[in-house]
Order: structure tokens, then C-alpha cells, then sequence
């Protein structure tokens, strides 16, 4: 805590007659409780912000040395070679060379640790925790015990997923999506481990889904209606949502994939399955599509709480360095309505070329299409809140800006994938990585960074150096571009997913006919695989000013003067820095619409919510 | 620190925190036995004609729990009625009968139901000659004295084939698969008659299992165990001359149990002996005094020991054949399975989901257990109001749980 | 549940409305159990009775005994139930859909019966309808002029004092 918030702080309190006694208010928890085990939304949400993001840095070096597979198949990866063999044994990664099972592991757990363990808990978890009840004026959520408990069950699956890497075998290799029947039989202990992990991340993701709706529908402080809610507030009332709704459906598949591997069942493995040229000893009669539609009931819906905290990030953060109310804020919040439910319907594109029929394929092409019309909207309305602005281009506003078009292009492409017929040219290619990392990576990560920019100070008094913030910004960008633009033109040209010699097998001619060559790839193609992996590593390193900035500003970055620093209007900036257990040390009460800049006859360029209309 | 509405409930949205975080909850439950029941109405519309087991529940056990779950939802509210009128003595009866209510279900079916179910077996045999063979001689007696009784004249009564056929199918084949016999069970029947995909089905009498001799071929000094432990070890299994028998090797264990020679083989193996076992002989045995349900598996029937197979026949009494036994060997044996989760995807999406539920009441249970303790009754002494809304609050999940019962009770045991 | 119930008489009638509503059910799982005995119904037929009768008792848990009945307040929760509802009915009829359109393999030939054009038309035109409608159910409900200033009391702040 700053000492100017400090002295802010008993000031207030003397002024409005306030005893405030340590003892009972803040009672000294010692370190357990106020740190590790604590009730607290803040430090909950910087406990997820924490492991969020050191789960997306794991997740980062682990495609780092699939990469070098891709790139170099058979060569030993330079540095962490070594220190992989020593780590896993030398039948995953004989001589530091990484070998197609421990590629196939490192791709499943990519998947699974990016979207379960980093971007769920940093984008929707983290932000959500710390900054949701701070904005709608709540003193904590609404049930703090249970948000520690989510906590404590999303840590213990993140235990699980982390210790499966180190047991014989290795962890789940069947990729994020764990289709069936390759899920069941794959006789190694990581998909088990696998399974275990996610019905611990699920139930965590489900109660602090409970949480979060309980917290905003009855915690709102007076005159916070449901239309002067921050748009970031509405996403991630949206999210949780989609959370509570559609994470069940998995946990039930989850329970009975995980029955089918333990108990010997056959939920998702149909009669007469042969593996490895010998009958397997079961009973048969499952669907191995139903298990898709389990999990695509969950996953879609899940892309969209990967996005939806982004977009609500960005939104804040526009309106904050424009100086000007967003445009449209009731487009806003009903486009994000609209979309929430669309997300419901839609998860069969996924399944296209399953040959699940065609007219179920009509249904999820027509709602798939439609879904993209809030989506641009939401788009729309932030592109034209720049207009007329005097924008203010700090560094997480460069972050909130380039969220646009890298989202765009990520939607825009994600329409080809929606048309049944050309996504039978392009499912499971490299396209198909290229569209929903561009929403993913430079959308969602970026939108992490730009809020993990400009809630910092809240968080704790300082600010994180501009200076290395834009350099951070703008090696991310071109990378980030460098990485995933040519995967669009790789997967054109047909290539697959999810191979370990990125391709290359699969690119030579056929031995036994010269002139029939299977999936030939043009140097340039198979090129990129390098280019690609430089980029990647490049990346890498581009995370370290950030890393650097982030910790080293804790106690050394510029000290805010105010407990508004940005000169905003909603009510997270009411609180002294950084807020105490309870929040607010004033009674808060509503009075405006959430981004009120540059109202024409106002004193300052900002009306903060709290602040009485004349 | 307060946090607002634990108590009472906000104005504008007409609710307390947590009657409004237990519905959401609910929503979410929703969905997850949703999913659930989804699965079911897919695996079961999906399933081949004449694979999806009906009318195996006892439906008067089913019901029977159906109104105990029942009663058990009137007692948690009437319990919560009696705190609204400042009455603790009467909550805490009711509470109690609620508890006892949710004891004796779980009981019902942990004790009964699911148990009788382990010990019931189908095979399925590899060849449709055996089939035939094996039905014929398990059903001839009383598909005749069936034909006689209902002066049935079957197609060609008087051949013994064509009778045990006609009695397998309409008294267990259509009973267990359609209920009432139609034109698809007849088609449905001829189809896993001519395939033999059909399974005998019965309680498992007795086996032969095989009697081992356990031989020493080896010793390697290399394993980390010195000459006197491991004398020692072959000491310990009863060996007269140990010392001879590290070094030239020889007959150990004569004609002992499985268990034994798995034993032995394994404590041996820690000394650094190599071991052979071979198959003596066959000798019959009862599985009923061990009593031990889903033990028999196909992969542990066929072990291979030393080139034969752990049991070489097991002895069926089938159902409705008035304990005709009869003897299947090993080598013929494509599957066999309890009815347990893996027998099929009837039994297991029908553990999957009672077992779910099940987990439910018993997580109800305790919560219900901690609100009769000193420690959970301290808040009515400390805030009444707000007790009672914890009480309301668990009442809203229990009939939630009681809810899905009655959904599963005609799924599971009628349909 | 609503202050204005709380008055002593009102309690003593819901009591005795939760006996009768205990007694319904159990009339029901008699009912569902006699039927089966006595009658043999095709399939479909005992699934729709069976349902029914289940979905009536559980009416009656939720109206009686969850006491919705008297939640008036709880429009968004049922909103979410309905929802929650339709999402399953709808995922559980697609997935049937889905599967029943399987090509099959019949004299070692995969085959798939083919589709007149209007069920595609159809399925395509439901998916337009679904969302469409709910997104007028949105403008409606944020077309609506903004509810009166501020209803709910002002919270205990953390500033104050507590009790204790
Ligand atoms: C805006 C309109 C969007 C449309 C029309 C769309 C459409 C699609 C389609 C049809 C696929 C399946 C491609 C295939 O496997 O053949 C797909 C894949 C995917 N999309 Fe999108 N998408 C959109 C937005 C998004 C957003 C916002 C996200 C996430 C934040 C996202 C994340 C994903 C992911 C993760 C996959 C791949 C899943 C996998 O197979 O591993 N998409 N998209
Ligand atoms: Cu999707």
C-alpha cells in the first residue's frame, strides 16, 4: 500500500466520522490467511491472475519446443533438450530429440492449459474477481468462502494436469478435444489424470460462475441499474452465464469418459471396435459422437467465454482514452445478450464433417452465420467510439486498439469455417489454428495485457513503465502476426493439424509411384514451418520486458498520485489504492451512466458514477 | 465487513444471497442430469433392437425408495415450517426423520439392489455352435415342460431344438429385451440367434480352476539379494533343501491355489528366482462362500498359466431353467460380465446416473448432519432468521434431488 | 418467500398443503407403478404416461414445496430454468436428429436415406428463427424506458460500524 493511499485513507475515515478499528475491520490474518488462504475478492482475483498467468507462459514454452519439432523434426531441441530428457526419460525424448508421443502430449496439454488453466482464470476469473465487485460498489462476492473454495478446486486441477506430465506415460495425448474412442484407449494414465483435472476445473469454474451472477444480481450498490452496469461488468455477467449453463454437459461427459476408462464401459466406444488389429474386450454400443456433442456443447460456448472478458477490457479501456462514452452502449449490451444465447446453438459446426446429416448441418450453418451479426456489432460499436476521439495512446490502450483487427480478422476468417462446404476443405488445418488463434492470442491476450496495464496501479499504486510496456506491445504485435498470418496460407494449401514433423511426411512423394504425390507442399509451405517457429521463439523472448516490468514495478514503478489515475468514471476508482478488505470507505451510491467523458458542461472531462448529477 | 442480503432479501430482485446462489446452482444441475438423461435417450435410441436390457429393475424396490425420497422432501420442509414458527424441537424432529429417510435409500441400494446385481452374469461365447449346444442343454428340460403346460405345439415340437429356441425366446430373450413379444423381437431374436450374439445368463455355481506347480528354474545373484536371504525367502514358502534348490533349481509348490503361487511367484521374483508355473490339474470350486460379487472378468478367467487358462470351465445355473446347470469352458468364452457398468451401456449409464444421484444424497446427508450439530445449530442461537434460510436454502437442493429421482424412477425401473 | 406470508395462519395452511402435496406424490408413484402392472403399453405410449406423471409430480415440487408458488420475485431464475429447459429438449432432440440421420451400412453398402430439400429449408429456417426471436425479446426488454431511480436501500457500508 502506498503511503499517499494510506493517509488517503484515514483521512476519509476521520472526515466522515468514521472509527474504524484494525482489529474487527482488518483483523491481522497473519500471512495464511490474508495471502494464501484468504476470502478476500482481491486476492482471490490476483491469486488467479497469478497462476493464470504463469499457466499461459507454461503453455507458451510448451508450443516453444513444438515448434522446434516442426521445424527441425528429429534434431535435437538446442538447451532444454537435455533438461526434457532428464525431466521425462529418455523414451520421450531420447538425445533431447522430441519424439511424436511427447509432441502429442505437449499439444494436448497446449490446448487444455491455454484455455482451462490461463485464459479462463486470467481473463474471466482474475479480472472478473477483482474488478466486478469493485465496479458494481460491492463490498466483497457475495459468497466469499465459495470463491476460495473455486480457487482451491481450480488450483488442485491445475496440480493434477501439472503431476500427470511425470507419470509413466506421460499426460493425455488426445488432444484438448479428448475425442473418443482415442481417449478411452490410449492405455497411458494421462488422459485418467486428464479427466480428474477437468471435472476439479469445472466444478471450480461453476461455482465461481454462481458466484460472479449472484454477486452482480444482488450486490449492485443503490442506483446501480442494470443499464448503467460497465460494459465489462455485462461480459462478464454474460460469461458466467455461459459457464453455469454449459460446463455441466462436460463434467457429465467428463464423468463418463472417465467411467469408460476406469469401469469399463462403453459410453463412447461403438460395437465391434478393433484397436491395434485386436477386438477390444467391451461391451459396445456407445456413440463416439456423442461424447463431440458433450463437448462441443461445452466448447463453443467456452470460445466465447474466452472473448467476451476481452471484449469487455477493451471496451473500458477505449472509453477511458477517448475521452468519449462508448458508442452504442445499448448495442453493446444487447449484441453480448444475443450472442450469449446464439453460443448455445451453434456448437455443431464443429462436427461438420462428422456426417452427422445434413439437415442438422443446415440448422448450425444458418445460427453460425448469425452469430458473427453481434459480433461485428460489438466490433462496430468500439471502432466507431474512436471516431472524434482525443485518444490517449498509453500502453494499454496500444493493447486495446490492436484488439481490434486482430479480433476482426480472427471472426471474419472464423466465416468460412461456418459455411459447410468449404469447411470441408479446411477443417482440422492449419486454417482452422490460424482463426481461432487470432481471436484467442492477439484478441484475448492482448486484452489481458491491456488490463493487467491499466488495473495495475489500482492493484497496487504503481504503475507499470510505459516505456517497456511499448516495447512489450509492439514486438508482441509483429510476432504475433509473423506466427499466425502464413498458418492461414498453410492451411489453404492443406495442411493438417496436430503432426509432429510439421507436415513433412505427409508432403513427400509416394515411394511406390513417383508421379502420385501425397499432399505435396510447396517449399514456400513447408518453409514457413520455420519461419513460423523463429517468430514463435521470438515471441518468447518478447514476454521478458513484460515479466520484468511487471514484477519490477511492483516496488519500484512511478507512484500514482491519485486513486484515479486515469481520470475514470466508473466506481473501482473510488476505492483508495489499493482497496482495503471492505472496499470502499465512503457510502457509494449511483447517480450516472457508466463512461460519462467530456459531458458538455461539466468542470472536468470525467463524471465519475459516484458522482451526484447537479 | 457485512455483506448485504445474507439475511434478508433485497428488494428488487426478492431474494437473499443465497436462495439466489442455490437456484443458480440448480440451473447448473439442471444441465449437468440433463446432459445425462440426454445420453441415455441417445445411447438407447441408438442401441441395436435386442441389446438394451428392460424390466431387470425391481420396480416395487424402486417405487418403494421413490416414496421414501418422498417423504423425505415433505420432512425437510415441514422441518423448515417449524423454524418459521420459532420451533426448534420440531424442526429437529422432522430434520431427523429426513436423515432417516435419506439413510434407508442409500441403504436400499447399496446393500440390496446394486449387490444382487453383481452377482448375476451373462456370456457371450465365441461360437454359435457352443451357443446353441449350451441353451439346448441348459433349456430342453423346461422349454418341454413349458410346451406340455400350455399346449403349446410349436413349429416342429417334438425336436428338442426347436423347442428350447422357441422357450428362450419368449421367456427370456423378448421378456428381458421388448417387454411384449412383436414382430421386431422375432426379427430382433432370429438376428442374435443366427449371430450368437446372445448371451447366457445366470449366477456362476462353481469353477474349475487350476492347480499349480510352482518350479524354480533360476536364481540371479545380481538382483541385490544375498544367497541367505534368498535361501531364507525359499525357506519361508517351505522349501526342504533351500540351498539346493537356489542352485539347481527343482519343484517348489506342488498342486497349491492361485493366490499362493501368485504370491509366491511375486516374493520370489523381489529375491531374484525365475519361476515356472505350469497347470497341474483342475479342481472344482464354489464361489459362494467367498461371496465375492463382480470378481469374474474375462481377462482373469483366461490367464494364461503356463499355456492353459486360470479356469478351465465355469459351471452356470441359467436363469429360468430351474437351475439346470450346465458347463462352459474357458476356451469358448468371448465375454463375460456381472451386471456391473461395463456389462453394457444400459447398466452403465444406469450406475452413472443412480450413482450420481446417490453421491448427492449422501453429500445431503451431511450437510443435513452438520446442521444438527452444536457447531450448525450455534447460528439459530446466534441469528434465527438466518438459520432458517440455510434450512430453506438445503431444502431447495434436496427436492432438487428428490426431483430427479422421480424422473429416473420411470426411466430407469418402468421404461 | 415474501414477508406478507409469514403470518402464523398462513403457515399452518402451507403445512397442511405440504401433507397433501406429500400425499399426491405418492398417489403418483402408485399410479405410475399400477399402470405398469395392469397395462401393457407400446413404448412410446408408457414413455409419454410415465413422463407425464413424472413431470406433474415434479410441478408439484417445485410450485409446493420449493415454494415458487409464492417466489414472485424469482423472474430471472425461471428465466434461466426455462432456458436451462429448452437448451436440453433442444441439444437432446438435434443429437437424436443427428444420430438418426446416420448413414447405414445395408447389404455392405453404406447408404443414407436421402432428404427431401424442405427439411434442410426447415432446419435452416429454424435456426434463423431461434435467434431472431430472441434477439427481439432483448430490444424489447432494453427498449423499455429506464426503471425509477435506485430501488434498493443502501447497504451497510464497510465503513460502518458493525454490531458486534
Ligand atoms: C465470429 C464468428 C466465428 C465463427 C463463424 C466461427 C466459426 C468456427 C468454425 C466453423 C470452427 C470449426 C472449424 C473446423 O474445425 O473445421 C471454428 C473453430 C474454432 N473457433 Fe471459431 N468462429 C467464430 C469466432 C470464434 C471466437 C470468438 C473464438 C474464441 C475466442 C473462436 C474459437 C475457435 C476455436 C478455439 C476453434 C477450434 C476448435 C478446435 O477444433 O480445436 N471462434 N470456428
Ligand atoms: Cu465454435
Amino acid at each position: 500500500m502506498s503511503d499517499k493511499a494510506e493517509v488517503t485513507q484515514v483521512q476519509v475515515q476521520e472526515a466522515v466520522g468514521v472509527h474504524h478499528d484494525e482489529h474487527e475491520e482488518h483483523p491481522q490474518h497473519g500471512f495464511w490467511r490474508t495471502y494464501i488462504f484468504s476470502t478476500d475478492h482481491k486476492m482471490i482475483g490476483m491469486q488467479y491472475g497469478f497462476c493464470g498467468l504463469a499457466f499461459l507462459f507454461f503453455g507458451f514454452c510448451l508450443i516453444a519446443m513444438m515448434r522446434w519439432s516442426m521445424a527441425y523434426d528429429g534434431e535435437p531441441i538446442p538447451f532444454v533438450g537435455p533438461i526434457l530428457e532428464a525431466l521425462l526419460g529418455s523414451g520421450v525424448a531420447p538425445g533431447g530429440v522430441m519424439q511424436p508421443e511427447l509432441y502429442n502430449v505437449f499439444g494436448a496439454m497446449h490446448g487444455t492449459i491455454m484455455v482451462f488453466m490461463g485464459i479462463v482464470p486470467a481473463a474471466f476469473a482474475a479480472f472478473g474477481n477483482y474488478v466486478v465487485p469493485l465496479q458494481i460498489g460491492a463490498v466483497d462476492m457475495a459468497f466469499p468462502r465459495v470463491n476460495m473454495a473455486s480457487f482451491w478446486a481450480f488450483f488442485f486441477g491445475c496440480v493434477v494436469m501439472t503431476v500427470s506430465f511425470f507419470i509413466p506415460g506421460g499426460a493425455a495425448q488426445a488432444g484438448w478435444t479428448s475425442y473418443s474412442p482415442l481417449a478411452t484407449v490410449i492405455p497411458t494414465d494421462g488422459q485418467t489424470y486428464w479427466l480428474i483435472g477437468m471435472v476439479l476445473l469445472i466444478t471450480s469454474s461453476l461455482l465461481g460462475a454462481v458466484n460472479f451472477l449472484a454477486t452482480i444480481i444482488n450486490m449492485r450498490a443503490p442506483g446501480m441499474t442494470w443499464l448503467r452496469l460497465p460494459f465489462f461488468v455485462w461480459a462478464q455477467f454474460i460469461t458466467a452465464f455461459l459457464l453455469l449453463l454449459a460446463f455441466p454437459p462436460l463434467e457429465a461427459a467428463g464423468i463418463l469418459q472417465l467411467m469408460d476408462r476406469v469401469l469399463e464401459t462403453s459410453f463412447f466406444l461403438p460395437t465391434g471396435l478393433v484397436v491395434g488389429g485386436q477386438d477390444v474386450d467391451v461391451s459396445g454400443g456407445g456413440s463416439p459422437l456423442l461424447w463431440q456433442h458433450l463437448f462441443w456443447f461445452l466448447a463453443h460456448p467456452e470460445v466465447y467465454v474466452l472473448i467476451l472478458p476481452g471484449m469487455g477490457i477493451v471496451a473500458e479501456i477505449i472509453a477511458n482514452n477517448t475521452r468519449k462514452p462508448i458508442w452504442g452502449y445499448k448495442f453493446l449490451v444487447g449484441s453480448v445478450v444475443v450472442l450469449g444465447f446464439i453460443a448455445f446453438i451453434v456448437w455443431a459446426h464443429h462436427m461438420y464433417m462428422t456426417g452427422m446429416g445434413t439437415v442438422i448441418s443446415a440448422f448450425f450453418q444458418t445460427t453460425t452465420l448469425l452469430i458473427s451479426i453481434p459480433s461485428v456489432i460489438i466490433l462496430t460499436c468500439l471502432l466507431i467510439s474512436l471516431w472524434g476521439g482525443s485518444i490517449r495512446f498509453n500502453t494499454p490502450m496500444l493493447f486495446a486498439l490492436a484488439f481490434l483487427p486482430m479480433f476482426g480478422i480472427g471472426g471474419l476468417t472464423g466465416l468460412p469455417l461456418g459455411f459447410n462446404f468449404s469447411d470441408v476443405a479446411l477443417h482440422d488445418s492449419y486454417y482452422v489454428i490460424a482463426h481461432f488463434h487470432y481471436v484467442v492470442a492477439p484478441g484475448t491476450i492482448f486484452a489481458i495485457f491491456a488490463g493487467v496495464y491499466y488495473w495495475f496501479p489500482k492493484m497496487t499504486g504503481r504503475k507499470m513503465s510505459e516505456f517497456w510496456g511499448k516495447v512489450h506491445f509492439w514486438l508482441s504485435l509483429i510476432f504475433m502476426n509473423l506466427i499466425f498470418m502464413p498458418m492461414f496460407a498453410q492451411g489453404m494449401a492443406g495442411m493438417s493439424r496436430r503432426m509432429s514433423d510439421g507436415g513433412a511426411t505427409y508432403s513427400l512423394a509416394n515411394p511406390d509411384n513417383a508421379d502420385v504425390t501425397v499432399g505435396a507442399f510447396s517449399d514456400t509451405i513447408m518453409g514457413m514451418n520455420v519461419s513460423i517457429s523463429a517468430a514463435a521463439w521470438a515471441m518468447l523472448v518478447a514476454q521478458v520486458p513484460f515479466i520484468i516490468n511487471l514484477f519490477r514495478s511492483v516496488k519500484y514503478g512511478e507512484k500514482i498520485e491519485s486513486d484515479n489515475p486515469w481520470q475514470a468514471t466508473t466506481l473501482e476508482w473510488e476505492t483508495p489504492t489499493p482497496p482495503p478488505h471492505g472496499n470502499f470507505i465512503k457510502e457509494i451510491k449511483v447517480y450516472r451512466d457508466p463512461y460519462e467523458y467530456s459531458v458538455p458542461g461539466a468542470k472536468k472531462d470525467f463524471s465519475p458514477q459516484a458522482q451526484p448529477a447537479k | 465487513m457485512e455483506i448485504p442480503y445474507t439475511v434478508k432479501p433485497r428488494p428488487d430482485t426478492g431474494l437473499y444471497n443465497a436462495k439466489l446462489g442455490i437456484w443458480l446452482f440448480l440451473a447448473s444441475e439442471v444441465m449437468l442430469f440433463g446432459a445425462l438423461f440426454s445420453s441415455y435417450v441417445l445411447l438407447r435410441v441408438g442401441a441395436v433392437p435386442g441389446t438394451w436390457s428392460m424390466g431387470l429393475m425391481d420396480i416395487m424396490v424402486g417405487a418403494g425408495n421413490t416414496m421414501v425420497l418422498i417423504a423425505s422432501s415433505m420432512f425437510i420442509v415441514l422441518a423448515w415450517a417449524q423454524l418459521k414458527q420459532g420451533n426448534l424441537a420440531g424442526y429437529k424432529k422432522w430434520k431427523w426423520a429426513t436423515i432417516a429417510c435419506a439413510v434407508l435409500f442409500l441403504v436400499v441400494k447399496w446393500s440390496y439392489e446394486w449387490p444382487t446385481k453383481f452377482k448375476h452374469y451373462d456370456i457371450w461365447l465365441s461360437s454359435t455352435v457352443e451357443l446353441h449346444k449350451k441353451l439346448e442343454q441348459g433349456y430342453h428340460l423346461v422349454a418341454e415342460k413349458h410346451a406340455r403346460e400350455s399346449h403349446q405345439e410349436g413349429e416342429d415340437a417334438g425336436s428338442h431344438g426347436g423347442l428350447a429356441k422357441h422357450y428362450v425366446e419368449e421367456e427370456i430373450f423378448t421378456k428381458r429385451f421388448f417387454k411384449e413379444p412383436s414382430g421386431d423381437s422375432h426379427k430382433a431374436f432370429d438376428v442374435a440367434w443366427e449371430q450368437g450374439t446372445l448371451a447366457l445368463s445366470g449366477h456362476i455355481n462353481s469353477y474349475e480352476e487350476a492347480q499349480i506347480n510352482v518350479r524354480i528354474s533360476g536364481w540371479k545373484a545380481d538382483a541385490g539379494v544375498s544367497e541367505v536371504d534368498a535361501e531364507k525367502t525359499l525357506a519361508r514358502f517351505g522349501a526342504g533343501d533351500p540351498a539346493k534348490l537356489r542352485k539347481q533349481g527343482g519343484l517348489l509348490l506342488e498342486k497349491t491355489d492361485y493366490d499362493t503361487a501368485k504370491r509366491v511367484e511375486y516374493a520370489l521374483g523381489q529375491a531374484g528366482f525365475t519361476l515356472a508355473l505350469g497347470v497341474a490339474g483342475y479342481t472344482e470350486k464354489t464361489k459362494e462362500e467367498e461371496g465375492a460379487a463382480w470378481v469374474w472378468r474375462t481377462k482373469r478367467v483366461a490367464e494364461d498359466i503356463g499355456g492353459q487358462p486360470r479356469v478351465r470351465s465355469i459351471i452356470v445355473s441359467l436363469d429360468h431353467s430351474h437351475h439346470q446347470k450346465i458347463k462352459v469352458e474357458t476356451k469358448h468364452i468371448k465375454r463375460l460380465s456381472a451386471f456391473e457398468p461395463k456389462h453394457s451401456t444400459f447398466f452403465g449409464i444406469y450406475y452413472t446416473i443412480t450413482g450420481l444421484h446417490a453421491a448427492h444424497v449422501f453429500g445431503g446427508i451431511i450437510v443435513m448432519l452438520y446442521n444438527m450439530l452444536p457447531i450448525g445449530l450455534s447460528m439459530w442461537h446466534k441469528d434465527r432468521e438466518r438459520f432458517t434460510n440455510r434450512i430453506e436454502t438445503f431444502g431447495l437442493f434436496w427436492h432438487f434431488v428428490d426431483l430427479v429421482w422421480i424422473f429416473l424412477f420411470p426411466i430407469l425401473y418402468i421404461l | 418467500m415474501g414477508d406478507s406470508h409469514d403470518s402464523p395462519d398462513f403457515l399452518q395452511y402451507l403445512i397442511r398443503l405440504f401433507y397433501m402435496v406429500g400425499g399426491v406424490l405418492v398417489a403418483g408413484t402408485l399410479i405410475t407403478v399400477l399402470i405398469d402392472v395392469l397395462f401393457a403399453f407400446p413404448l412410446p405410449v408408457a414413455a409419454l404416461i410415465g413422463l407425464l406423471i413424472a413431470l406433474v409430480k415434479a410441478g408439484f415440487v417445485v410450485a409446493v414445496f420449493m415454494h415458487y408458488k409464492w417466489d414472485k420475485k424469482l423472474i430471472m431464475i425461471t428465466w434461466t430454468m426455462v432456458l436451462t429447459f429448452i437448451f436440453f429438449a433442444g441439444m437432446m432432440g438435434l443429437i437424436m436428429w443427428a444420430e438418426g440421420d446416420h448413414p447405414q451400412v445395408r447389404e455392405n453398402i453404406l447408404y443414407r436415406d436421402e432428404l427431401s430439400a424442405f427439411w434442410i429449408v426447415a432446419a435452416a429456417l429454424f435456426g434463423l428463427a431461434l435467434p431472431v426471436s430472441f434477439t427481439v425479446l432483448t430490444i424489447k426488454q432494453l427498449s423499455q424506458p429506464a426503471p425509477v431511480e435506485a430501488a434498493a436501500p443502501s447497504a451497510k457500508r464497510a465503513a460502518k460500524k458493525t454490531k458486534r
